[in-house]
């Protein structure tokens, strides 16, 4: 009896365990529909991350994740941002940061997430 | 896990500096229903049916292109095999269909419409030979209409009657559009063995079992791989080469995946097959040749080309089965040689000649690809140069094509542009020596041993 109690019990962690990755997997992709990622890339100088920011407080989007670097004098940022409750639409909010981008000299690339997340998960 | 800044850093250079995108998201239109005995009517219906089905085609893929960041180079529209549709036509000038659907094409602003087509392996219908006969004319009047005919199958045998009959119909379809060098022959492709799911033109078509159509994708991204294996330097043996390719073509193949997945729903139609090719274009860099050349070889045609390629090949498929579970179509490396400019250039040097160019057609996908040949190659050798192709796809139980151009009026070293995804090329030398009497023997090359597979 001993025994068998044990598989059974290994048994019933791993279907909480899958269950709980399978809950886990399901919440990322809904938010992923909802999040997108925003690239900058331009000459450094003060000012850009708030710039940036700036536009994207304007619409109600909300940072997420942040990570900026100089790469060979080129600033790069790479933002995580929820547009579930934005004020305008996606194409809007694109189409602002675009122009934002080419009035101030930087490179703005704007994407949904889940292309990263499809490219780059199994 | 999150997404890392180094992955997103990775995925935008690969869209941005190396070309990655959707070549072809492409929607299977069923004509089945529009068959009838009044050609006119007939053609009327196909039209009504195809901007009926396919209105939303071109916003929708320019939405999730915008959207996602990764850009759809063409929409397309494949339908039902013409001959088919118009069997119960009285008149067997099949052109008004043909326009008809070139017409719809204009219209939703697509690339191309494929499906003037008809499927002869083993012996033509009246109806099939209506559309064969019908096809210079069709092709002349149009500009996004594709056509292709099916003559032959491991299955089946060569219908060699029909690879006659197609040396003159593609002789006669260079010779109506002369002045923009046989360009019609562009939208041509003899083939054996052709796959009813295939996005790619000019050979797409919507085949009996397909249902009421769905959403295909083609990939892309050669100049993605080029880069990875140029970074891989010249001393990584080949086993390790080959993971590395295979690992960035499933990257490719997820976002293919993920667009078709995207476009199907948004458009309310199944997601068919996703197409594991790499398709070249003539943009710089763009190039499969570009893939074997950082591969090791000086100039694609050299000895050691067609091993290059079938590595590549295969280590794709395997990246691409990992990454989706709809692989169809074609699925292998595309070698056209006017749509990719490093492969055109060394044509043009006499590197890569069309003997070495059918070698590597058995081992990758799909076969002579918008090859230029002398304006006065005849019937019977165009109709040679067929048969050996569908002999190759026929024994090896693949998919082969001809999408050969006879320049009218252009000889070996001259060069012709195409323009757009369709490139330009230096017209090739053919071997000069003759098969009219094998060729016109006619008949059919029976089914090969490797068919009787039950």
């Amino acid at each position: 009896m001993k025994n068998k109690s044990k598989p059974v019990k290994i048994q019933g962690n791993m279907r909480v365990l899958a269950a709980h990755a399978r809950a886990v997997s399901d919440s990322q992709a809904t938010k992923a529909e909802s999040r997108i990622v925003i690239a900058v890339i331009g000459e450094d100088r003060p000012g850009i991350m708030a710039g940036v920011t700036g536009v994207l407080a304007q619409v109600n989007a909300n940072i997420l994740d942040v990570s900026q670097t100089i790469m060979s004098d080129l600033f790069t940022m790479v933002m995580l941002v929820d547009i579930k409750g934005i004020s305008v639409s996606f194409s809007k909010l694109k189409a602002t940061l675009n122009a934002y981008g080419q009035n101030s000299g930087l490179s703005i690339i704007v994407q949904h997430e889940e292309i990263f997340r499809a490219m780059h998960r199994v | 896990m999150a997404i890392s800044s180094q992955e997103i850093i990775e995925t935008l250079g690969m869209i941005h500096a190396q070309n990655l995108d959707i070549r072809t998201v492409t929607m299977g239109v069923d004509l089945h229903d529009c068959a009838g005995e009044d050609v006119a009517r007939v053609a009327r219906k196909c039209y009504e049916k195809v901007m009926r089905k396919a209105a939303r085609l071109v916003p929708t893929a320019e939405e999730v292109a915008e959207e996602y960041g990764i850009p759809i180079i063409n929409k397309r529209v494949s339908v039902t095999p013409i001959a088919w549709v118009a069997a119960a036509c009285e008149s067997r000038d099949y052109t008004p269909i043909a326009r008809e659907l070139d017409h719809a094409a204009r219209e939703l602003g697509i690339d191309f419409i494929g499906g003037f087509s008809a499927l002869v392996q083993k012996d033509m219908t009246p109806a099939g030979e209506a559309l064969i006969r019908s096809i210079p004319v069709a092709l002349a009047q149009t500009s996004r209409l594709c056509s292709s005919v099916n003559i032959g199958t491991t299955k089946a045998g060569i219908n060699m009657d029909a690879v006659a009959l197609m040396g003159k119909i593609i002789k006669e379809a260079a010779d109506l559009t002369a002045e923009t060098g046989g360009a019609a022959c562009a939208r041509l492709v003899v083939f054996c063995n052709a796959v009813e799911d295939n996005p790619f033109m000019a050979g797409a078509f919507l085949g009996a079992g397909e249902g009421d159509g769905g959403l295909s994708v083609g990939i892309s991204g050669p100049g993605t791989i080029r880069a990875v294996v140029q970074a891989l330097g010249r001393d990584l043996d080949l086993q390790r080469v080959a993971e590395e390719i295979k690992r960035v073509a499933f990257k490719i193949t997820r976002a293919g995946e993920l667009v078709g997945q995207k476009c199907a729903s948004r458009l309310g139609v199944p997601f068919n097959i996703i197409d594991l090719s790499l398709a070249p274009t003539p943009a710089p860099g763009d190039s499969v040749a570009d893939i074997l050349e950082a591969l090791g070889l000086d100039k694609v045609g050299c000895p050691g080309t067609t091993a290059a390629l079938a590595m590549l090949n295969d280590a794709v498929k395997r990246g691409g089965a990992m990454a989706t579970s709809r692989a169809g179509g074609m699925s292998g490396a595309f070698i056209p040689v006017s749509e990719d400019a490093t492969m055109a250039r060394r044509a043009a040097e006499g590197a890569l000649t069309i003997e070495k160019l059918e070698a590597m057609t058995a081992v990758c996908s799909v076969g002579l690809d918008m090859v230029i040949v002398p304006g006065d190659t005849t019937a019977e050798t165009l109709s040679g140069i067929i048969a050996d192709e569908a002999a190759i796809g026929m024994i090896n139980k693949k998919t082969t094509a001809v999408r050969v151009i006879p320049a009218p009026g252009k000889k070996v070293g001259d060069y012709v542009d195409f323009g757009g995804l369709l490139g330009g090329g230096p017209v090739m030398p053919v071997n000069p020596h003759s098969c009219a009497v094998f060729i016109r023997r006619g008949g059919r090359i029976p089914a090969p041993l490797q068919g009787l597979s039950n």
